[in-house]
């Protein structure tokens, strides 16, 4: 929302990088089970915003020195930044059989309903093990049995306060809490996408590679613009392109580079160009 | 007799397609070109190579992009042929006489007749190049063949000519203007050319003359064309005749619109019986003043004409609780809690719950599953009110067949909706996507009344529909 953006649009490096690198983590958990690897996470700006009562709460780190794996970056967000990841998500087209499953439906669909229309709608395990007609290359692990659905903000310290409040923690959200949040997604948001980022109200969005095929915000249509449509209930939000591309472009390559298992015989393309990127 | 009186004489008024506003390109009817009348056998074959080089008569496919500026500012000359073989006027023919008699004596017929065939070898290449429909070229690389073959017996018997076309008038006089002004080496102007053959702007056979700017819309037209003006490429499947014919609706596929209508207007109904008996379950002192727009979703098999899946059978499903199997009481309302979950959406997902109860009940790798349904793909999808733009693009990623709605929304309407914002409208067939779909509306306007079935007309169904969506004042005369 407008006031928002004027309220707090300041950009901080540091952290867009590291959210968008936990974006990333979310999208390779996706390529692993065969699903097109765009991922995203959401941050809610300031938890003082959304529960006065946080203020109380330490905002010191209480737990073990952080390893080797978290640089300054990333220990200065978990020690003294006020966001919060407080949902993720990745494609599920595969999983649910439902096109519309895109990363960012689901993690919206993971703070509104606890994944109703998504995690819910998955298939069994065991049925999706199965799935590929028998052309699983040996390096997939889809029968995997996987924590990468719940969500710790601290992962070196499991009672900090920050992992209340992450897709696991039960927590529900009310849908006016996106005008709270910012989006990181690995891949430009498709033109659905795009909408119904708008139609939440998202704070900022900001995405890594350009999506030719499908892009909302740039590409195809410019869906983050307030006069994109005629109409007052259409609001935009402000965009921030290019965070960690080539990660993201080369993530997505390596799925193309393979054929898509999940689709059926007669649907099924034998080589994909590299740029033919869904989000 | 009741059904009697619902005759089908009006259906073609129930539904308006929506059609992307560039999809019918306009092209003249008529465009002046330059032509070399009468031309010696023996040239006409690498004149028209060398024509080709300069003055190319297709546009190039791979580049339609990035030249269309420079392709656009020339008439379109895709479907004309090169050259033309016509039956000799009196004049031509003394002429031949007197020039073979006197100049021509020691070309034998049948080589003059292989550097015919070998011209007609460049047409088909150039043919080629244009990149059309397969079996077109094959068709005409077999009548070069026939041809050829025909002009062997016929040689002596009825004399002919050939004429050469150089290009359109504006494509030419650009030509001779950029070579006085930049002479470039490589690529020699159109003068050159004509005078490396003995041919000049101010020869007696440079004339102008009017050919057909457009494809010929049918057969008829082209094999008139053919015979009296000139020859031009024809792709039946391209023609406007036989577009038409294709997507003009039946009347069964009116009637089963009309019915999806009737349908998606009791899923809404259907929709608001839910919301109230939600709004009932929790505490009624607060949720009085809470109100949500439903709009009415289905999914259609066209081929049986049976429902999918309705949006308020999968709302129910997403909204009552898993284990309240004695009460039925609901959990929450879907569309309420999360504003993504709308009816459009909601249908989607019941066509989604079909399938993975498929791949449940058969496993993934059976035949039933394997050779089942992909996503919407096939389906139709009726809806009360047109999709925005999230849910005509989620209508785009399911890959539905068509999309069949009620009342516009000007405001966020994805398929046509918004006429200010110009062609961010039409998400059904925006270029660039890899799916397509057509849409259609419900005519709204006042007009002769069909029926649907019992005593549901057309007014009627506009009506309740109004009452649906009201916050969509639509003024009926401008649609």
């Amino acid at each position: 929302m407008v006031e928002g953006v004027s309220h707090d649009a300041v950009r901080n490096e540091v952290l867009e990088k590291y959210f968008m690198s936990q974006a990333l983590r979310v999208a390779k958990e996706a390529l692993d089970v065969g699903e097109v690897p765009v991922g995203c996470v959401i941050v809610l700006r300031d938890v003082n915003d959304f529960d006065p009562s946080l203020t109380t709460m330490s905002r010191q780190y209480d737990g073990p020195e952080p390893d080797d794996a978290f640089d300054t970056g990333e220990h200065q967000y978990l020690t003294s930044s006020p966001y919060v990841i407080v949902s993720h998500g990745a494609n599920q087209v595969n999983a649910t059989r439902d096109a519309t499953r895109h990363a960012e439906m689901v993690a919206i669909d993971r703070m509104l309903t606890k994944g109703r229309s998504s995690d819910q709608m998955k298939l069994p395990a065991d049925v999706i093990q199965k799935s590929a007609h028998g052309k699983i290359p040996n390096d997939y692990t889809l029968g995997r049995v996987k924590d990468g659905d719940k969500w710790i903000n601290v992962p070196s310290c499991a009672t900090h306060w920050k992992n209340n409040f992450g897709w696991g923690s039960d927590r529900i959200y009310d849908k006016d809490v996106f005008s709270k949040c910012d989006l990181y997604v690995t891949c430009e948001p498709c033109i659905m996408c795009a909408a119904a980022l708008s139609m939440v109200g998202f704070s900022r969005v900001f995405f890594g590679c350009k999506n030719d095929r499908f892009g909302g915000c740039g590409s195809l249509l410019h869906l983050h613009k307030p006069e994109a449509l005629p109409s007052a209930k259409h609001h935009g939000f402000p965009i921030y392109g290019g965070i960690l591309e080539d990660e993201a472009i080369s993530l997505l390559r390596s799925f193309y580079d393979r054929e898509n298992f999940h689709a059926p015989d007669h649907k099924r393309k034998r080589k994909l160009p590299v740029d033919n990127v869904s989000s | 007799m009741v059904t009697m009186s619902c005759s089908n004489s009006s259906n073609a008024d129930w539904f308006i397609e929506i059609e992307s506003p560039d999809a019918e390109e306009v092209l003249p009817e008529w465009i002046e070109c330059y032509i070399i009348e009468n031309i010696d056998p023996t040239i006409c074959g690498p004149l028209s190579k060398d024509l080709s080089a300069i003055l190319p008569l297709r546009s190039p496919l791979s580049s339609a992009e990035t030249n269309a500026s420079t392709t656009n500012q020339f008439p379109k000359t895709d479907h004309l042929k090169r050259a033309r073989r016509r039956a000799a006027t009196e004049n031509e023919v003394k002429l031949s006489a007197n020039n073979s008699s006197a100049q021509t004596q020691k070309l034998s017929s049948s080589s003059s007749d292989d550097k015919t065939s070998c011209g007609n070898k460049k047409l088909k290449s150039e043919d080629v190049e244009s990149g059309d429909i397969n079996t077109e070229k094959q068709s005409n690389g077999h009548n070069i063949k026939k041809r050829k073959q025909k002009d062997r017996s016929n040689q002596n018997s009825t004399p002919w000519s050939l004429d050469v076309l150089v290009g359109s008038v504006q494509q030419c006089n650009d030509s001779l203007k950029t070579a006085t002004t930049t002479r470039n080496a490589t690529s020699p102007s159109l003068l050159a050319i004509l005078a490396k053959y003995g041919l000049s702007e101010e020869s007696p056979n440079f004339t102008r003359q009017s050919l057909p700017g457009r494809p010929a819309k049918n057969k008829e037209e082209r094999d008139e064309w053919n015979k009296s003006v000139w020859p031009t490429l024809f792709f039946e499947k391209k023609t406007t005749q036989f577009k038409q014919e294709e997507i003009a609706l039946t009347s069964a596929e009116i009637e089963l619109m009309k019915n999806g209508m009737q349908e998606a207007l009791a899923d809404a109904m259907m929709g608001y019986t839910q919301w109230r008996e939600w709004k009932e379950q929790i505490e009624p002192s607060r949720d009085k003043e809470l109100s949500l727009l439903i709009s009415g979703a289905l999914v259609i098999d066209p081929q049986t004409g049976s429902i999918v899946s309705r949006a308020s059978q999968e709302r129910k499903l997403q909204g009552i609780a898993g284990d309240a199997s004695n009460h039925q009481t609901w959990a929450s309302f879907p569309d309420y809690i999360n504003p993504l979950s709308t009816a459009p959406l909601l249908a989607i997902q019941g066509v989604s719950r079909i399938e993975r109860q498929v791949a449940i009940s058969n496993g993934m790798e059976s035949d039933k599953f394997r050779g089942g349904q992909y996503l919407c793909t096939g389906y139709d999808v009726y809806l009360t009110k047109e999709p925005n733009i999230f849910e005509a693009m989620s209508l785009v990623h399911s890959r539905v067949r068509r999309v069949i709605f009620g009342i516009p929304d000007e405001g966020m309407g994805g398929l046509g909706g918004p006429k200010s914002s110009g062609q961010e409208a039409g998400i059904h067939s925006l270029p660039g996507t890899n799916h397509h779909y057509r849409a259609f509306r419900l005519n709204l306007s006042d007009g002769s009344d069909g029926c649907i079935g019992g005593d549901m007309t057309r007014k009627s169904l506009v009506a309740e529909l109004r009452n649906l969506h009201p916050e969509k004042e639509v003024d009926c005369r401008n649609i």
